[in-house]
């Protein structure tokens, strides 16, 4: 990731007013409203299945949603983000202007699904009791959890809709944007440490 | 604009027509990161001890600083001069009625859970500070890299 970082930094100069207009680049949405009615019904179902205490659909937003997030993170940290790295200017505000918005809709969802549905399995499963031996795992992943989302929120969310909000503009200033993605580049590390934890704590607690 | 900001130092800033001046902005990021961790912590702990009765004294101190490091950060924010309001609250309402929303998702968890007392003043206290902080660095990172030269002289709250 560190070539990555280096292959970047500083050559991403002011991409030029007229081709980033003429593109239509800028007639996007920052948060795609056509997705919230669909973020809703999904928030609206988890809400419904901790209310009714479903385990089936509570095991299936946990699964569902930690696989996406999992899937997510990685492969966007580990693929998708070198790629763009190797892209030319251009080619990777005109993919940052199509991929971003979509993920800025797309994580939070499937992170409130997998936390609100993984608790109230915790709970109804009785792993929450100190006593039960699977405590400990637990709260491993409540302190990996925690380290995600202060990367998360703290970090990486404030990047994504700061680096939307330059693209926007009618002349985007490319060292903003570069310094902004850089987050990406420097936390995609971390991130997938926290990830490879999740897979391996969770896979113990099904198995046990 | 150029420089990343680190704390409260000068940053360069160069508008569209070329002109460079430098602004100082408090430093709401790193504040606010780590008014969140504590929060973190805190969350992590009464979850760890659930459903036991532990001493909330550990998790009240973390909640009362990380109050203080948000309200050192609305300060900040409220003092300066050189950061787009008019884009600081326009990111900031929706930033924070996503976040609210989220607050309360999980505030009705946990009364939901039968969490009562003392200890669900702390969460939402907590819930609270969680609210308020991550939309405050949402919006001051789209903020600091407008040009307030563009603004309208009332600080175009209006966004």
């Amino acid at each position: 990731m560190a070539k990555v970082a280096s292959q970047t930094a500083g050559d991403y100069p002011s991409a030029p007013a007229s081709a980033h207009n003429e593109t239509g680049l800028r007639d996007f949405q920052i948060v795609p409203l056509k997705a919230l009615p669909a973020v809703a019904l999904v928030i609206i179902g988890l809400v419904a299945s901790i209310a009714g205490n479903w385990n089936w659909a509570l095991d299936f937003y946990h699964v569902v949603g930690g696989g996406l997030w999992t899937g997510i993170d990685l492969f966007v940290g580990f693929v998708v983000g070198p790629i763009m790295g190797r892209m030319s200017i251009p080619a990777r505000m005109e993919f940052s202007t199509r991929f971003m918005p979509k993920m800025l809709v797309i994580m939070p969802t499937v992170v409130t699904m997998t936390l609100g549905s993984g608790f109230q399995l915790a709970r109804e499963l009785g792993y929450l009791d100190h006593n039960a031996d699977l405590h400990g795992w637990l709260i491993a992943s409540f302190i990996v959890v925690g380290v995600m989302t202060v990367i998360a929120l703290g970090i990486l969310e404030p990047a994504n809709v700061a680096v939307l909000f330059e693209l926007k503009k009618a002349n985007p200033n490319g060292m903003i944007i570069e310094k902004l993605m850089r987050r990406f580049i420097y936390t995609a590390g971390i991130t997938g440490a926290m990830q490879i934890a999740t897979l391996v704590i969770m896979t113990r607690v099904a198995t046990s | 604009m150029t420089g990343e900001l680190q704390g409260d130092v000068a940053v360069q800033l160069t508008s569209s027509n070329g002109a460079s001046r430098k602004v100082s902005l408090p430093p709401v990021t790193e504040v606010g990161i780590g008014a969140l961790v504590l929060v973190v912590i805190g969350g992590i702990y009464l979850s760890a001890s659930y459903p036991r009765r532990v001493s909330l004294l550990f998790p009240t101190i973390l909640a009362v600083v990380a109050g203080l490091m948000v309200i050192f950060n609305i300060v900040g924010l409220a003092r300066s001069k050189a950061l787009s309001r008019a884009t600081f609250f326009k990111v900031g309402k929706w930033a924070l009625l996503a976040y609210v929303i989220v607050g309360g998702m999980l505030e009705y968890v946990f009364i939901f859970d039968g969490t009562r007392g003392n200890a669900l003043i702390l969460l939402t206290s907590m819930l609270v500070v969680f609210a308020v902080n991550v939309p405050m660095i949402i919006a001051f990172t789209v903020a600091r890299y407008q040009d307030t030269a563009l603004e309208p002289a009332n600080g175009g709250q209006s966004g």
